[in-house]
């Protein structure tokens, strides 16, 4: 498409519009085309939609008390209803596809998935959501329990190593060559038991507080969610 | 880009890009898409509406043998880009607050 076929339709779409409008409009778009150059027209006309959707933006924008009538002359036009009241905050307002005021659309003007929908997803999703809960509280058992172990296997190994210690230290005067033995077996003990022991602390004290911010997050998300619903 | 932007920050953007020079609508397109994802249409009903209202007024100029429309900015678009100004950075520093200030801060 060209640029005058272009205007030509354009021209046609906006039937039933004042003059004023209309010629404000066509010659706003036959110097917007000039100015994308000729080699561009086709990918410009392109860019702006085709003139089905220029002509809708612009009748969107144009429902106004002298436009109302030359618009319900217009068989198959959509009534316009009155941009809605300007809120306190406009930037928080909602994009729109078509500027049709610098409001935002009310809530219930939105479509929104109808509650039932929701409640039927909610039972279907029951066993599922059953086992999802199942599968994090016994992922967090099993970590903890391993916590746990691995802090206990510890201290339970320096007891272990320091009652082999002692017993190597009785030993040493009958039995050198056991007694030697044995004080190494307690040292060993000893030592994998604070090996242990150091690697349970610091897996809980780096653990918990990275826990904590991302139950926080998951938290906040959540309420943030269902505001949104509300 | 992800982040919805209502149709007043079109307008504050367009009367924004006005107010540095008076330009075409061409241009002002262009600058407004720059920053901010709306459709090529979108553009002339603002700079219509925004005309209508006051806040912007136009001349024409001869270029290249045409007509170029050029769009400058009223004092009363002056005030209002003020208070779109003022709205904005009220609305970004909340949203900052909300985005950068929460949970980290402990």
């Amino acid at each position: 498409m060209n640029k005058s076929e272009f205007l030509a339709q354009l021209a046609q779409q906006l039937r039933g519009l004042p003059d004023e409008e209309r010629d404000e409009a066509l010659s706003y778009y036959s110097e917007y085309l000039d100015e994308a150059g000729e080699e561009n027209e086709e990918a410009a006309i392109e860019e702006l939609g085709g003139p089905e959707t220029v002509a809708r933006i612009i009748r969107a924008n144009t429902a106004q008390p002298g436009a109302a009538k030359a618009q319900a002359a217009n068989a198959g036009q959509t009534a316009q209803t009155p941009p809605p009241p300007r809120a306190d905050d406009p930037f928080a307002a909602h994009a729109q596809p078509v500027y049709t005021s610098p409001a935002p659309q009310p809530e219930a003007a939105r479509t929104r998935t109808p509650v039932w929908v929701w409640v039927l997803v909610g039972v279907l999703l029951i066993p599922v959501g059953v086992g999802l809960i199942g599968a994090v509280f016994g992922l967090i058992g099993g970590v903890i329990g391993v916590i746990v172990s691995l802090i206990g296997a510890g201290v339970g190994s320096v007891f272990a190593g320091a009652v082999l210690l002692l017993k190597g230290v009785l030993m040493l005067a009958s039995y050198p060559a056991g007694a030697l033995y044995t004080l190494g077996g307690g040292l060993l003990a000893v030592g994998l038991g604070l090996a242990m022991t150091a690697a349970g602390i610091w897996i809980v004290a780096k653990g918990v507080p990275f826990l904590k911010k991302y139950i926080c997050l998951a938290i906040d998300w959540i309420k943030r969610k269902v505001r949104e619903w509300r | 880009m992800a982040f919805n932007t209502g149709a007043a920050l079109m307008d504050a953007l367009v009367l924004s890009v006005v107010s540095e020079e008076s330009t075409y609508g061409y241009k002002i397109t262009q600058d407004v898409r720059s920053v901010m994802d709306v459709s090529e249409s979108a553009l002339y009903p603002v700079l219509r509406r925004l005309q209508k209202d006051g806040c912007l007024e136009t001349y024409d100029r001869e270029f290249a043998g045409r007509n170029r429309r050029y769009y400058s900015i009223t004092e009363k678009g002056v005030d209002q880009l003020e208070e779109y100004r003022a709205q904005w950075r009220a609305y970004a520093q909340k949203v900052d607050r909300v985005l950068f200030g929460g949970i980290d801060d402990e």
